[in-house]
């Protein structure tokens, strides 16, 4: 999070500069590259930065484990889905609205869910916390398996491609991809305001300092409601978007692996920092990304090849990634290029 | 009822009763501050002002208003503050950051409204860094508002507790051990700035638990003597600290150690 | 007929009860000695399974030789693990254990596909398929293999912990580790020895529960979670208490799956972990805390 005093200074430097830089890169992206493969990573990337910026205002600022972000991301792409599909909203006249409004239905679930789960963390600290979280999250991942007619089980759910704002369509990769990263783009915004804010100092003295900060008047409770509910927001936000976009969603997409990946993502990006979170992101998505394309090089060898192109392959990078981060690297990648305090 | 009024609070720690039936009352503009031996439950008194404990017997009121079994951060916002015996600052943060927490209870924009960084939290994020810097300025520490809290020397952090700990405008404020660990400049400064303190502030109440017998005798009121839980005596400095009964239980308390 | 099925469930409830219970034991093992969570341990009784698999099926070695050299195979494993990755983390508060023992977690399941398969691969019962007749139930003659070791474990940790100079060390460095310190009793090797015993009880949960779980497949993160939800409900201090808790979770899935539903089984379990944790978070067995 940096000083707030530098921040709020030179907020126009600095902060400006990135920001600049963010969006000139991705409004020439897609007109640069139009390989609709390459956009579609793009926009699951934007997607993960959306959920994990709320992961890392839960874990990183307040010190909040929680391993079932990826059950919110699913409860928001299942409802919107059923929203948008199964209701007739030409009868009502507003099918350039449904997604809006399916959107909408999927995050006002998430957060009486993620409120609950704030209800947990509570009363809870540290594994137990995790262990509830976790426990939420198996619970989601059945009820997506077995509650079959809202979720059409293991075989999925179809999803009606109605992406759009009135009358304005998201029918093609690269307005889809303009409409996830203007998301992205706000919610960077959005959460870097809170981080600055009191709030923001509230949470963080939430994080280590629980006691200290009762005693200036900041209460625990409200605060980690509140995050939860937001964190599960952003989420299931992110979680339409997704369905949106791939048209057809599993359970498997929003299982506990997916959390873990998540949790991977934050701390590998470098914790409490909104950059890092993005950039963390970004990498660690486009490292199997990377190794997929690898493997349809001719340059290796069939045998590797199959092996490149084996997803055990990329996790078990995945987890090596971590083991070194978390073991050498504590404060992420945001922490080797600022070369602060290691 | 006075102002602050603890009456008979007894607080038990599974065996041990630390605090036997102990009543304190202070009035706006008063500074009381409390002595003893170690262990007389001095400290223990204060958390259970500020509600880091429940008391396990008793009541305490605030204005007229019962305080006992309130959450520490409900009193907070009730207009309590407090220092820690150890400065309890946030080590990662500048001493700006650390007094804008004190600010806390005197902000009110929500989630919402900082999250979207909307004109009456933008207003509120100003008037707050403003007052900070005024604070600061008092305290003479405004060069050193973009340093990190754990690279300044042990004085300019109580200096920066005690800031914070004002900087909500407290009706009652509660200092554990200001002078420990300062020297005698230090506390003599210390002094000085409590008498500003209350003459800036002549609605605030100071509890003040110390050892070191200048300032109390500088800067009390009145003076409560605690020893092993029990009140021993009470009533202007000059005349407690002469009092043998309270001599006796220090001297004690120094052979037996 | 009441009876045959009451058999049936219990018998199958206690045994897969049983191997949570080993893991729970794990779990509880390591958070006495080192105050963390080691995610991986569901991981490792799936690493011991899969050695097993190498010794016992592709070299076809004998059982008892088998059962020696998982276990030797596991307590190195062990050994490694605390080494490289715990005794570096082991200061930098419990975020990073968990961290890092979710990572391992992670190369030990994947590896262990890449190396042995994704799919689920059977392990022979130590005394033969033929199901045992009792009260008209058919039992699976491995349940009493489990049982039973899962008995001898705990008598012999118990007595571990109580008699020999190593245990009744790591019970003074938990809880007390300043004091222990004084007294020569190095923490360092304290933790250590405690992820040997965690990484010992894995491999007699890997190998002897193999037959029943089958090896690889998707159980290894799921019996952590099940391992470890069994231990936070009984008390994660109370070696008892994780014992009991990993019979109960298993007794409860039996029940529940036959009883109610066997696709929310799973659900039901963690319900009711969550439940636990709400109303009595140090634990349902545990002697206040």
């Amino acid at each position: 999070m940096g000083s707030d005093i530098q921040a709020s200074a030179k907020l126009s430097k600095t902060s400006w500069v990135a920001y600049a830089v963010l969006v000139g890169l991705l409004t020439a992206f897609p007109l640069i590259d139009r390989n609709t493969y390459h956009l579609s990573v793009g926009i699951i990337i934007g997607i993960y930065c959306i959920i994990n910026l709320g992961l890392n205002l839960l874990l990183g600022n307040t010190g909040q484990i929680s391993l079932g972000q990826a059950a919110f991301f699913g409860i928001g792409a299942y409802t919107a889905a059923n929203l948008t599909g199964r209701i007739n909203w030409a009868s009502w006249g507003l099918e350039g609205w449904s997604f809006l409004l399916g959107t909408a239905g999927g995050m006002a679930m998430a957060a009486i869910l993620g409120f609950f789960l704030g209800f947990l963390a509570v009363r809870l600290r540290g594994h137990y916390l995790a262990m509830a979280t976790l426990g939420f999250q198996i619970i989601i991942s059945v009820v997506m398996l077995e509650w079959y007619a809202l979720t059409g089980g293991p075989g999925g759910f179809q999803v009606s491609p109605v992406a759009a704002l009135g009358p304005l369509k998201f029918n093609n990769e690269m307005r889809y991809f303009y409409l996830t990263w203007a998301i992205v783009v706000l919610s960077l915004w959005a959460t870097r305001n809170l981080c600055m804010s009191r709030i923001g100092r509230a949470l963080y003295a939430i994080k280590e300092y629980e006691q200290l900060a009762e005693v200036c008047g900041v209460s625990p409770t409200k605060f980690k409601l509140q995050i939860f509910t937001f964190a599960a927001v952003l989420a299931s936000l992110a979680g339409s978007l997704y369905a949106h976009h791939v048209i057809s969603i599993g359970p498997s997409s929003f299982a506990v692996e997916i959390s873990l990946m998540l949790l991977v993502m934050v701390v590998v990006g470098g914790l409490g920092t909104v950059w890092g979170t993005l950039i963390g992101t970004i990498v660690l998505y486009s490292l199997p990304e990377f190794i997929r394309y690898m493997a349809e090089l001719e340059y290796f060898s069939p045998e590797v090849r199959r092996a490149l192109a084996d997803n055990n392959y990329h996790l078990l990078i995945f987890g090596l990634v971590l083991a070194i981060f978390v073991l050498f690297f504590p404060r992420g990648l945001v922490g080797l290029f600022s070369g602060r305090r290691g | 009822m006075a102002f602050l009024d603890v009456h008979e609070v007894m607080k038990d720690f599974g065996g041990l009763r630390a605090l036997d039936g102990v009543s304190v009352a202070a009035e706006p503009g008063q500074l009381i501050s409390i002595i003893g031996p170690n262990g007389a439950g001095k400290t223990t008194l204060l958390n259970l002002i500020c509600g880091l404990f429940p008391v396990s017997r008793g009541e305490i009121y605030l204005a007229g208003q019962s305080i006992t079994g309130l959450s520490s951060c409900r009193i907070a916002s009730l207009g309590v503050s407090r220092t820690f015996q150890v400065a309890r600052l946030m080590r990662d943060k500048t001493l700006m950051d650390n007094l804008l927490l004190g600010f806390h209870t005197r902000t009110k924009s929500g989630f919402l409204a900082n999250l979207f960084s909307l004109p009456s939290s933008r207003g509120e994020e100003r008037w707050m860094r403003e007052r900070a810097r005024e604070l600061l300025s008092f305290f003479g520490l405004l060069e050193h508002e973009t340093e990190l809290a754990d690279t300044l020397p042990y004085g300019r952090q109580r200096l920066v507790e005690l800031a914070r700990a004002i900087a909500s405008e407290p009706r009652l404020l509660l200092l554990d051990e200001p002078a420990a660990g300062l020297n005698e400049e230090e506390t003599a400064g210390l002094a000085r700035l409590l008498k500003v303190i209350l003459t800036q502030h002549p609605s605030m109440a100071i509890i003040l638990v110390e050892h070191d017998m200048k300032l109390v005798l500088e800067v009390s009121e009145k003076v409560v003597v605690l020893n092993f839980g029990n009140k021993l005596a009470e009533g202007p400095p000059g005349a407690v600290l002469n009092d043998p009964q309270v001599i006796e239980a220090y001297l004690g308390k120094q052979e037996n150690d | 007929m009441f009876l045959t099925l009451l058999v049936q469930l219990t018998i199958g409830g206690m045994s897969i009860g049983c191997i949570y219970a080993l893991v729970a034991l794990g779990f509880h093992i390591i958070y006495k000695g080192t105050g963390a969570i080691n995610f991986a341990q569901g991981e490792q009784v799936m690493l011991s399974g899969f050695i097993a698999l190498t010794f016992g099926v592709i070299l076809a070695l004998p059982l008892p030789l088998v059962f020696l050299l998982t276990l030797i195979s596991g307590i190195v494993c062990g050994w490694i693990y605390e080494r490289v990755a715990i005794r570096k983390i082991l200061n930098a508060g419990h975020l990073s254990v968990i961290l890092v023992s979710v990572a391992v977690a992670i190369i030990l399941e994947n590896g262990g596909a890449l190396i042995w398969g994704k799919e689920e691969q059977p392990f022979p019962g130590f005394s033969g398929e033929t199901a045992l007749k009792i009260l008209g139930a058919g039992i699976n003659p491995q349940s009493f293999w489990v049982i039973g070791l899962t008995l001898i474990v705990v008598v012999a940790l118990h007595l571990f912990f109580t008699r020999t100079n190593l245990g009744t060390s790591i019970q003074a460095a938990a809880s007390n580790p300043t004091a222990a310190r004084l007294v020569g009793i190095s923490p360092e090797k304290v933790v250590n020895r405690c992820f040997i015993i965690a990484s010992a009880l894995a491999a007699c949960a890997g190998i002897t529960g193999a037959p029943i779980t089958l090896v690889g497949g998707p159980l290894g993160t799921l019996l952590a979670l099940k391992g470890f939800a069994a231990a936070v409900v009984g008390g994660l201090k109370s070696s008892l208490g994780v014992v009991l808790g990993g019979l109960l979770l298993g007794l409860l899935e039996f029940y529940v799956a036959f009883y109610i539903s066997q696709g929310y089984r799973d659900a039901i379990s963690f319900s009711v972990l969550i439940f636990a944790l709400l109303f009595r978070p140090q634990g349902l067995f545990a002697r206040g805390d």
